[in-house]
């Protein structure tokens, strides 16, 4: 429960700070405050940089924004690509119209996913001009079919089983089967995925931020990422650290968060749908993306034994 | 070698749902030797995939969990082996198949995957890429492409999907070697077409080959200990037959030993060595399967060899037993039968009878001896 | 037409699923090959019969169940329910028909959604079919007054044609023809009305009893039953709509022996309370054998033998039902090994050859067997049994027993 408690403080933070940010925010993004490279202090809890800007500020003042990209990539990958899953999962007859669209539904996710989604974000963003919005649409591109697969895995396995068929044959409509016994049991395992995927996201937003196409900084709207870029190359790291390590926390404190909250909805989480997580034999193969080690992503991933955390080598080399 | 395969000692298991606690298993004990099959019936809902699940540790906990008692399977206790080392337990020679073979298999996979894949983790371990888990090392779990953990490894895999690359390696060097292999033991269990169903998804399977393809997967990982739940229940007899010829052949191979979850009483007789009769989450009878079911010595077992239905719905009902099985959240005290048992008397309400052998001079150490636990079991064969 | 039609009648019921190699046979439809799970199957279920139908794993029993049921649009044949040519019927009228065919299944897990209630279970094909009830009303009174006005048309040029034939001189050897009577006007239906969830408890609280559950476990979930429990709520579910047919796909397979009987017991109890037909599907002889009045051997997408339960089972005639008999397993471990192990090669359904599907590994092949598929014929002295096998004659007095004895693959002369 530490990770729910750990995300509604960050929402409210960060409610408070796009709402009323002097409550919390004591300098504007921009504002000259007097001392340049001052290490942290009360009066500067995260100090200052080579422009007099107030570090914290300006970390404060990008929470809004990180968090709402965050959630908000995740949650219209989740709209597309869970819409499209469950269609191209549950309406699969092979010969129909919706055969063919689900197949080819199918075929694009393949394709999409063959692509690395960093790599072929950053080539979304370069042809669409950078800028924020332009970053974001370019990151949805790339994610929502990993939900696809997601949903369609798991309508798959929910629809041949045999309620969904006694319903057929007690003359409910295909339509109300979807909605009333596949979508409702296919949500949890969604949710949990959502949740972590948040900080995926983050990351990965954070790190074409970073290699620096998203947006400008120092500028009126900070970014955790573009900030850590910025002051890498501006200031040497081993004599101002704080520079680069208030942004890195940000995003890791988050993360992690996101990844509490994740982890604990799973546990919480009706024990019968546990079987979706714990579907033996070959699983799909996880949706990796993990940027940072910290983002655990096995949710997907049907381990029998999916409690335990990763870190399992190779089995040829890891002699 | 005179070490037993799997060794339980008063395995305890409980589901924790919402507010209650179900003790699903209560204080079970069992010894299988290299080359025996042991038999467990009981009633539905008794405990017995409750205790098959336990035993690999592969019940999902929570819920679930292992309350006290040792699961000793060559030597290591698998109660002990922690959270994170869990995945090893699997894939080092303990086989499972599973009761709903429908929610066992994957949906999304054809049978030439699912089959694959446990013949890939024989592989695995024939060629020592399973390390023991007894040595504390790393453990690998099969399941999961290899995940590198440095921080180049990572920021890497971002750029090019692990699985992707690890898919095609193994497809391209592998998928036609398997093929073969996996086609063998499709023809083992006696599947029609095998060619066919290569490619057909496991829904598009009949229940029984359903759980014709969790046997091959099972039988093709060479397992030393098998542990069937329910293996041949949608099965037809003749090919029943068969599938248990098979898996006693898988014995005499690599001198397996089987745990045999069924209801069928006439499969565990001609299948078992031992039977473990479960009431309730206990084990109220033990033995020799050939004295178990000649001289029943528990009530319960004695009513259930006679509800086997052999006569025509004009000869008048089939014999039940009497009452319901108990809410395993509120065990009654006591022998946990005695709301059901004609012999029961004031003492079985008290304190639990414990597993006696039923030849007072028999030495009470041998595991493998016919025990029951009632306290009345010498008017057991009294009974109408 | 002096005998009502049987309950369910099934001419030369095929059912071939076709198989989809590669992405492009996909989207072309184009498959040669096709499995034959269902292959000229002919069969009738009468009112209040229990049929069983058992046979080898894979033979086609439950695509049947389900073929019967329309969950699977059949590929060939046809299916009448009642009289009633109900092979084609779709969309609403497929739903409201419904009604009249159940299914309950091996899986007493799956059966039921684990997050609905009881109540809601067992009354979902209440709720699905009330809509469907409403629908056609609606539509019939929608169509009422077209109708009416199309009648009225046709009384119009009849009274006219009839007044024009009576003016006229009478015509020899022609009678004047009847005087049209004006149309009714159109009875309405009755718009049935919504149902509520009041009145779904309600029925649902009925039906509970029946099944032997306590009525007032209305509000609890699925898994707060044992498999026999949540087996009865399969069955509730089923029941609610009073069908004429259930099918039973192995409904106690996964059920222990003394639960089982707690569940056939009942099943026979409700045949006999509501005159329901059965087709019950399992592999358990023990349970055909209490429920079933006739049985119906299948193998690999064919008939092979059917007849009533006790004739077939005690004195089977075809060579597989003999060999399906003689591998019962008993619970008695002195007949240990003694159960009959078919040999032979694994047969295909894959575009199966002609002949004897059992040619393979029938244990009386002869060579007339691998070229003439033998049809299901009455057997002279056997009364209703129906058996396909070309030898049927000869081998019928062979005890299943005596197949332990010639061993499984050798296709050794019969005694004579
Ligand atoms: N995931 C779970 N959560 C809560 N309770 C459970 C869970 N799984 C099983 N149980 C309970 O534990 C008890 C034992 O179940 P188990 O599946 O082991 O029975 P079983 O003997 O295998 O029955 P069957 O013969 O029907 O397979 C049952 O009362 C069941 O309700
Ligand atoms: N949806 C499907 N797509 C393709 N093939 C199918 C499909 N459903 C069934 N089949 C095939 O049809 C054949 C008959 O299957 P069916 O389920 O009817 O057998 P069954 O007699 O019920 O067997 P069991 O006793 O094992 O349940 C099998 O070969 C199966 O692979
Ligand atoms: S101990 Fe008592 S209640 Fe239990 S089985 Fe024996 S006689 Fe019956
Ligand atoms: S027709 Fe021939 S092969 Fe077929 S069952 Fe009869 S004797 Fe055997
Ligand atoms: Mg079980
Ligand atoms: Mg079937």
């Amino acid at each position: 429960m530490f990770g729910f408690l750990l995300v509604s403080l960050i929402c409210i933070v960060a409610l408070i700070v796009a709402v009323a940010p002097h409550v919390l925010v004591p300098y504007g993004p921009t504002q000259e405050t007097g001392p340049i490279y001052s290490p942290p202090s009360w009066a500067h809890p995260f100090g200052t940089d080579g422009l007099s800007f107030d570090v914290y500020s300006n970390v404060m003042l990008a929470l809004p924004l990180d968090l709402g990209l965050g959630i908000g990539i995740a949650a219209a990958s989740l709209v597309v690509g869970g819409v499209l899953g469950l269609l191209a999962g549950f309406y699969d007859r092979p010969g129909t119209l919706a055969g063919y669209a689900s197949v080819s539904i199918m075929r694009v996710t393949d394709i999409f996913l063959s692509f690395p989604s960093l790599i072929l974000a950053l080539a979304i963003t370069r042809v669409l001009g950078i800028s924020i919005i332009n970053v974001a649409i370019a990151i949805t591109i790339t994610w929502w079919p990993y939900y696809v697969r997601l949903i369609r895995g798991e309508v798959l396995s929910v629809k041949h089983l045999p309620y969904v068929t006694a319903a057929r044959a007690a003359g409910v409509t295909e339509n109300r089967i979807l909605l009333r016994h596949v979508l409702r049991n296919v949500t949890e395992p969604l949710i949990v995925y959502f949740t972590l995927d948040i900080g995926t996201v983050l990351v990965t937003y954070s790190t074409i931020a970073y290699i620096g196409v998203a947006s400008k900084y120092p500028g009126p709207v900070p970014e955790w990422g573009s900030m850590m870029a910025y002051y890498q190359s501006s200031a040497p790291i081993s004599s101002y650290p704080w520079l680069v390590l208030a942004p890195g926390a940000a995003v890791f404190v988050t993360v992690i968060a996101f990844s509490l909250l994740g982890d604990g909805l799973r546990d919480i989480l009706d024990p019968r749908t546990r079987r979706a997580f714990v579907r033996s034999t070959t699983p799909e193969p996880p949706a990796e993306r993990a940027l940072l080690p910290v983002t655990p992503l096995e949710t997907s991933a049907g381990d029998p034994m999916a409690e335990g955390p990763l870190g399992t080598p190779d089995p040829g080399g890891g002699g | 070698m005179t070490e037993p395969v799997l060794q339980v000692n008063d395995l305890t298991v409980t589901y924790t749902v919402g507010a209650g606690t179900f003790f699903a298993v209560s204080d079970v004990s069992l010894q299988i030797e290299p080359g025996q099959v042991v038999g467990i019936v009981g009633e539905t809902g008794c405990g017995k995939s409750t205790l098959a699940k336990a035993i690999p540790r592969l019940l999902p906990e929570p819920p679930a969990s292992i309350g006290s008692g040792a699961i000793i399977f060559r030597g290591t206790d698998l109660v002990k082996v922690g959270r994170r080392q869990l995945p090893m337990v699997r894939g080092t020679g303990i086989g499972m198949i599973f009761q709903e073979p429908l929610n066992s298999l994957n949906p999304a996979f054809r049978v030439f995957d699912q089959i694959a894949e446990s013949i890939r983790i024989r592989h695995y371990r024939e060629m020592g890429w399973l390390r023991s888990f007894q040595g504390g090392e790393q453990p690998f779990d099969y399941s999961k492409p290899p995940i590198t953990t440095t921080a180049a490894g990572s920021l890497s895999k971002a750029i090019v999907p692990p699985a992707a690359e690890e898919a095609v390696k193994d497809r391209l060097a592998t998928r036609s070697q398997f093929r073969e292999e996996v086609l063998s033991y499709l023809r083992l269990v006696r599947i029609n077409d095998p060619e066919t169903i290569l490619n057909l998804y496991p829904h598009e399977l009949s229940g029984g080959m359903r759980q014709r393809i969790m046997i091959a997967m099972a039988l093709s990982e060479k397992p030393s200990l098998l542990i069937a739940d329910e293996p041949t229940s949608a099965l037809d007899v003749t090919i029943q037959a068969q599938v248990l010829t098979l898996m006693k052949e898988l014995i005499d191979e690599v001198h397996a030993a089987i745990l045999f979850i069924s209801h069928d009483l006439g499969v565990i007789a001609e299948t078992a060595d031992e039977v473990g009769v479960m009431y309730a989450g206990r084990i109220v009878e033990y033995g020799p399967v050939a004295e178990v079911f000649r001289d029943p010595r528990h009530p319960y077992t004695k009513m259930l060899l006679r509800a086997a239905p052999a006569h025509y719905k004009n000869d008048g009902p089939l014999s039940t037993i009497p009452g319901s099985v108990p809410n395993l959240s509120r065990p009654p005290p006591g022998c946990r039968f005695h709301p059901r048992c004609s012999l029961a008397r004031d003492v079985c309400r008290g304190e639990n009878p414990p597993l006696a052998p039923v030849d007072p001079a028999a030495s009470a150490e041998s595991p493998h001896i016919h025990r029951s636990a009632c306290y009345f079991q010498s008017e057991v064969p009294n009974l109408r | 037409m002096s005998a009502p039609p049987p309950l369910l009648e099934v001419e030369g019921l095929e059912k071939f699923f076709p198989i989809t190699r590669s992405l492009t046979e996909t989207f072309q439809r184009r498959s040669a090959r096709a499995v034959h799970a269902v292959d000229g199957v002919s069969l009738s279920v009468g009112r209040g019969e229990a049929l069983g139908l058992i046979g080898e794993s894979g033979s086609g029993k439950t695509t049947f169940g389900w073929v019967v049921s329309r969950l699977h649009d059949p590929t060939g044949g046809t299916i009448r329910f009642n009289g009633q040519d109900v092979t084609k019927l779709q969309g609403t009228r497929l739903r409201q028909w419904r009604r009249n065919i159940q299914i309950v299944f091996q899986d007493p897990v799956g059966s039921l959604d684990p997050r609905l209630r009881v109540w809601q279970i067992v009354g979902e094909p209440l709720r699905a079919q009330n809509p469907i009830d409403r629908t056609l009303a609606k539509e019939a009174r929608a169509r009422a007054p077209a109708e009416f006005r199309v009648a009225q048309e046709k009384y119009r040029r009849d009274l006219a044609e009839h007044q024009r034939a009576k003016s006229s001189p009478p015509e020899p050897g022609r009678s004047l023809p009847p005087e049209p009577q004006p149309p009714e006007a159109p009875k309405l239906p009755e718009v049935p009305p919504r149902i509520t969830k009041a009145q779904v408890r309600a029925r649902v609280q009925e039906i509970l009893p029946t099944v032997g559950l306590p009525p007032d476990c209305l509000d609890q979930y699925p898994h707060e039953f044992s498999g026999g429990g949540r087996q009865r709520i399969s069955l509730a579910r089923a029941l609610i709509v009073n069908p004429s047919l259930i099918v039973l796909d192995e409904p106690t397979s996964a059920l222990d022996v003394a639960v089982q009987a707690q569940i056939l017991n009942r099943l026979v109890a409700l045949q006999r309370e509501r005159g329901l037909s059965y087709v019950l599907i399992t592999h358990n002889v023990a349970a055909v054998r209490f429920v079933a009045d006739r049985v119906a051997v299948m193998y690999l997408g064919r008939l092979v033998e059917v007849g009533g339960v006790r004739e077939v089972l005690e004195h089977p005639v075809h060579p597989y039902t003999k060999a399906l008999l003689a591998a019962v397993p008993y619970p008695d471990p002195s007949r240990r090994r003694t159960r009959y192990r078919i040999g032979g090669d694994i047969p295909s359904l894959v575009d199966p050859k002609p002949g004897c599907r059992f040619s393979p590994r029938c244990p009386f092949v002869i060579d007339r067997c691998r070229v003439e598929d033998p049809p299901l014929r009455t057997i002279p002295g056997l009364g209703e049994r129906l058996v396909s096998c070309h030898r049927a004659e000869e081998v019928q007095d062979i005890a299943p027993e005596t197949l332990l004895a010639t061993g499984p693959t050798s296709a050794r002369p019969l005694p004579t």
